[in-house]
C-alpha cells in the first residue's frame, strides 16, 4: 500500500449537492469519504487537473479515478472527459461517468471519447448506495491504477 | 323527218327566177346557134363533164313520160343498177324508191312547184344496203322538153354521224344530269356537315372559339366565347381582338405579337390574363391557329380560348396546401425533437430529485428512526413508496417514448420459435402455477424481431397476471382467420377480463381498468403493444367479458408497409 502522503485522490465532479451528500454518505460506509475531492463543474475539474486558478498550489499528483457527472453548467462532463482524453498527461486517469442518463446518444459519446466506465445513478436510494459503495472499492482498493502517474 | 318535205317559202319565186333565166339562156342559144356549133359543144361537153365526175348521184328525167334518160356514174355506183337498167324507166320502178310516195304524186307536185325536196330518204341499193339519202329535184326546159333533174346525196355517213353526235349529247346529257346529281347530293352533305360542326362549334360552351380577319377582326362567335368573354356575337362581330387583353398586354404589343407567330409559325399558344367585357380578369389559355388558302394566302385566324382560372386557383390551391404541410411536416418535425428533448429531460432531470428524497428518506430514517413514532416512519415508507412508483412510470414513459423513435428493423420471424423463446423467460412465474397452455402453430411474419418479442411479453404477461386467481389458468395463443393480406393473432385466456365498453381505454398510456391494489402496473405494457404494432402498419384490438377472460388480437401486414408513427 503507498503511503499516506501518497494516497491517490477521488475526484467527484457534481453540480448538486444532494447528489454530493448522498454520494459521500454512500462512501462513508467505505471510509472513503475523506479521500473525496468535491467539484462543483467541469471548470473546476478542469482547473484542479491543470494545477491552476485555485488550485495552482493544491497538493499530491493525478487522482486515482474522476467521478464525473455530466449535466453541469460551464463546461459539462463530455467536454472535461474530450479534453482530458487528449492530453498526453491526462489521458491515463480513469474516468466514470456518473449520471442519470441513460439514453442511447449520451452512452454512444462517452464511450467514443475513452470512458472508463459509464453508470447510471440508480433512483432507488438501496441500489444507490450500493453502486456507489462498489464503485468506491472499485477504483480504491481492486482497481491497480495506471504507472507514473503524479 | 322521213317523208316530210321542206319547202322553201319562196320555192316559187325562185323556181320561177330559175325558168326565167333558162329561158333567156336558150333564147340566147338559138341567138348563138349561128354563133358557133363548136362553142355549144364545148360546153356541153363542160356539163358532161361535170356530171359524169359530179360526188352526188344526178338523175335526168323526161318531164312529159318521167321516165328516166340519163343517170350519172355516181348515182349508178351508189344504186348499183347499170345505166341501161334505169334509163326508160320511171323512177317508181326502181326498187330502191318503191316504198317513197307514188311518182305520180311526186310528179304532180313538181309541177306545180317545179321543185322539191326530201331531206332524209331512206333507199334500199340492189345489194340491199339501207341508205340515207337527200333528194332535190327540179323542173326545168332544156331546149324543146322540159327535163326533171334529181339531185341523190348519200347522207348516211353524215346521219350517222349525227346520230353518233346525238347518241353523244344524250349520253353526255345523262352524264351531266348524273354528275350534277352527284354534286349536289355531296353539296348537300358538305352543307350539312358544314351546318352540323358550325351548330357544334357554335354549341361548344367549354371554350371560345372564334375566327378572326387577318388583320384581327372577330368574325365569329360561339357560345363559349359569349360565356368567358361575355359578349354578345352582335356586339362583337367586327371588333378588334385586342379588346381581350389586359391594358399591359396591349402596351407589349401581345395582340399583334400572336398573330404574327400564327402566321410564321401556323400556330401560336400562350397562358395568360385576359379581360372579359365586364373588366374582369381570366387566366386563359389561347391558341392561334392560321388558316390558309390554298394559294397560300391568308384567310384569317382561328382562336381557340379556355378559361383556366379555376385550374390556376386549384393549382394554386394544391401549392398553398403544399406548403401548408411542408410547413405542418416541419412543425412535426420540431415537435418531435421537442417530444425528443422533452423524454430526455424527463431521463435526466425527474429522476434525480426522486433520487434525493428517496436518499434523503433513507437518511433520515437511519439517522432518526429510533426517535421517531411508528407513524411517522410509515409516513416515511410512504413517501419512499410513491418517489419508487413515480420513478417506475418515468421509466416505463421513457421506454414509450423510445418505441416510437427506434427504426423498426424487419426480418422473417418465426413465430412459433419467438413465442416459444418468450415463454420461456416466464418459467420461473409460472413453476408456482397451474397454466394450461395451448399454443397453436403460428407463421412466419415479417417484422421486428425484438419489438414483437415485447409485444408477445407484454400480452403473455398480462395473460398470467389476470388469471393468477384461477385455479387452473387457461392461456391459448394462436392464429386467427383474417383476410389475404395480414396475419391476425390473438392470445386469450380465461382471466378476470374486462367490461367491453372499456376496450377502447385498454390501449392508453396509463389507462388502468384495474386497481394497483387488484393488479400491479402502471398501465404501459398495452399502449407500447399498440405502438409496435401500429407501426408495423397493423393493428390491435380485443374483446372481453368481466370475469369471463379476455381475447387479445393484433395485426400485421404481410407486405412490407413502411408506416412509422
Amino acid at each position: 500500500m503507498d503511503s499516506k502522503a501518497n494516497i491517490k485522490n477521488i475526484l467527484l465532479v457534481e453540480d448538486d449537492s444532494k447528489d454530493v451528500e448522498l454520494t459521500l454518505a454512500a462512501l462513508e460506509e467505505n471510509h472513503l469519504a475523506n479521500r473525496i475531492v468535491v467539484l462543483e463543474n467541469g471548470e473546476e475539474a478542469l482547473d484542479y487537473l491543470y494545477e491552476r486558478g485555485k488550485f495552482e498550489k493544491r497538493s499530491g499528483g493525478n487522482p486515482i479515478v474522476v467521478l464525473l457527472d455530466n449535466k453541469m453548467p460551464k463546461v459539462n462532463g463530455l467536454e472535461v472527459l474530450k479534453t482530458i482524453k487528449a492530453d498526453e498527461n491526462l489521458k491515463l486517469i480513469p474516468v466514470v461517468v456518473l449520471t442519470s442518463s441513460r439514453e442511447t446518444p449520451d452512452l454512444v459519446a462517452f464511450y467514443k471519447h475513452g470512458v472508463n466506465a459509464y453508470v447510471v445513478k440508480p433512483v432507488d436510494f438501496g441500489e444507490f448506495m450500493n453502486v456507489i459503495k462498489h464503485l468506491g472499492i472499485f477504483w480504491a482498493a481492486i482497481n491497480e491504477p495506471p504507472p507514473c502517474m503524479g | 323527218m322521213r317523208g316530210d318535205e321542206a319547202e322553201l317559202k319562196n320555192q316559187d319565186a325562185n323556181v320561177s327566177g330559175q325558168s326565167a333565166r333558162t329561158e333567156q339562156a336558150e333564147a340566147r342559144t338559138e341567138q348563138a346557134g349561128a354563133r358557133s356549133e363548136q362553142t355549144i359543144r364545148a360546153s356541153e361537153l363542160s356539163y358532161r363533164r361535170l356530171f359524169e365526175a359530179a360526188k352526188d348521184g344526178i338523175l335526168i328525167l323526161d318531164a312529159a313520160t318521167g321516165r328516166i334518160s340519163d343517170a350519172n356514174p355516181f348515182l349508178i355506183e351508189l344504186l348499183g343498177f347499170s345505166l341501161s337498167e334505169m334509163v326508160g324507166k320511171t323512177v317508181g320502178e326502181l326498187s330502191p324508191f318503191k316504198d317513197i310516195e307514188s311518182n305520180k304524186a311526186m310528179l304532180e307536185r313538181l309541177k306545180r312547184h317545179g321543185y322539191i325536196r326530201y331531206e332524209d330518204l331512206p333507199l334500199e341499193t340492189t345489194d340491199g344496203r339501207q341508205i340515207a339519202v337527200e333528194f332535190v329535184s327540179n323542173v326545168y326546159q332544156a331546149g324543146d322538153k322540159k327535163v326533171i333533174q334529181c339531185n341523190i346525196r348519200d347522207i348516211t355517213e353524215r346521219k350517222r354521224a349525227q346520230e353518233e353526235i346525238r347518241d353523244l349529247n344524250v349520253t353526255l346529257e345523262q352524264r351531266v344530269i348524273e354528275r350534277t346529281a352527284q354534286l349536289q347530293a355531296a353539296n348537300q352533305v358538305l352543307r350539312e356537315s358544314e351546318e352540323r360542326f358550325r351548330l357544334l362549334v357554335e354549341g361548344v360552351q367549354d371554350c371560345a372559339i372564334f375566327m378572326l380577319s387577318p388583320e384581327g377582326h372577330v368574325v365569329s362567335w360561339n357560345k363559349g366565347a359569349e360565356r368567358i368573354k361575355g359578349y354578345k356575337a352582335d356586339e362583337i362581330i367586327g371588333k378588334h381582338f385586342s379588346c381581350f387583353y389586359p391594358p399591359e398586354g396591349i402596351a407589349q404589343g401581345k395582340p399583334e405579337q400572336e398573330l404574327r407567330t400564327a402566321m410564321e409559325q401556323g400556330h401560336a399558344n400562350e397562358e395568360g390574363w385576359r379581360v372579359r367585357k365586364d373588366g374582369q380578369q381570366f387566366w386563359a389559355n389561347v391558341e392561334i391557329t392560321a388558316i390558309f388558302e390554298e394559294g397560300g394566302c391568308l384567310q384569317g385566324f382561328a382562336k381557340i380560348t379556355r378559361d383556366l382560372t379555376e385550374s390556376k386557383r386549384s393549382a394554386q390551391a394544391i401549392y398553398d396546401k403544399n406548403l401548408e404541410l411542408q410547413e405542418n411536416a416541419r412543425v412535426l418535425a420540431r415537435s418531435n425533437s421537442d417530444l425528443e428533448a422533452f423524454s430526455y429531460s424527463v431521463s435526466h432531470d425527474l429522476r434525480a430529485p426522486l433520487r434525493h428524497i428517496l436518499g434523503f428518506v433513507d437518511l433520515l430514517q437511519k439517522s432518526a428512526g429510533p426517535s421517531l413514532s411508528e407513524k411517522s416512519l410509515r409516513h416515511l415508507t410512504t413517501i419512499s413508496q410513491s418517489a419508487r412508483r413515480m420513478g417506475d412510470l418515468i421509466e416505463d414513459l421513457l421506454a414509450f417514448s423510445r418505441l416510437g423513435q427506434s427504426e423498426i428493423q424487419r426480418t422473417e420471424v418465426n413465430l412459433d420459435g419467438l413465442v416459444r423463446e418468450t415463454l420461456a423467460d416466464f418459467q420461473a412465474e409460472t413453476t408456482e402455477r397451474n397454466i394450461v397452455w395451448m399454443i397453436h402453430a403460428l407463421p412466419v411474419v415479417r417484422a421486428d424481431r425484438a419489438l414483437l418479442r415485447l409485444v408477445l411479453v407484454n400480452l403473455i404477461s398480462n395473460a398470467m397476471k389476470f388469471t393468477s386467481a384461477r385455479t387452473e389458468a387457461r392461456i391459448e395463443i394462436g392464429c386467427a382467420p383474417a383476410g389475404s393480406g395480414e396475419t391476425v393473432i390473438f392470445i386469450r385466456d380465461n382471466g378476470v377480463g374486462f367490461d367491453p365498453k372499456y376496450t377502447e381505454k385498454l390501449f392508453r398510456v396509463f389507462q388502468r381498468l384495474h386497481s394497483q391494489g387488484e393488479f400491479e402496473g402502471t398501465g404501459i405494457g398495452l399502449a407500447n403493444v399498440q405502438r409496435i404494432i401500429g407501426r408495423h402498419g397493423g393493428g390491435v384490438w380485443a374483446e372481453g367479458v368481466v370475469d369471463a377472460g379476455a381475447t387479445f388480437y393484433f395485426s400485421l401486414p404481410k407486405q412490407n408497409g413502411s408506416i412509422n408513427g
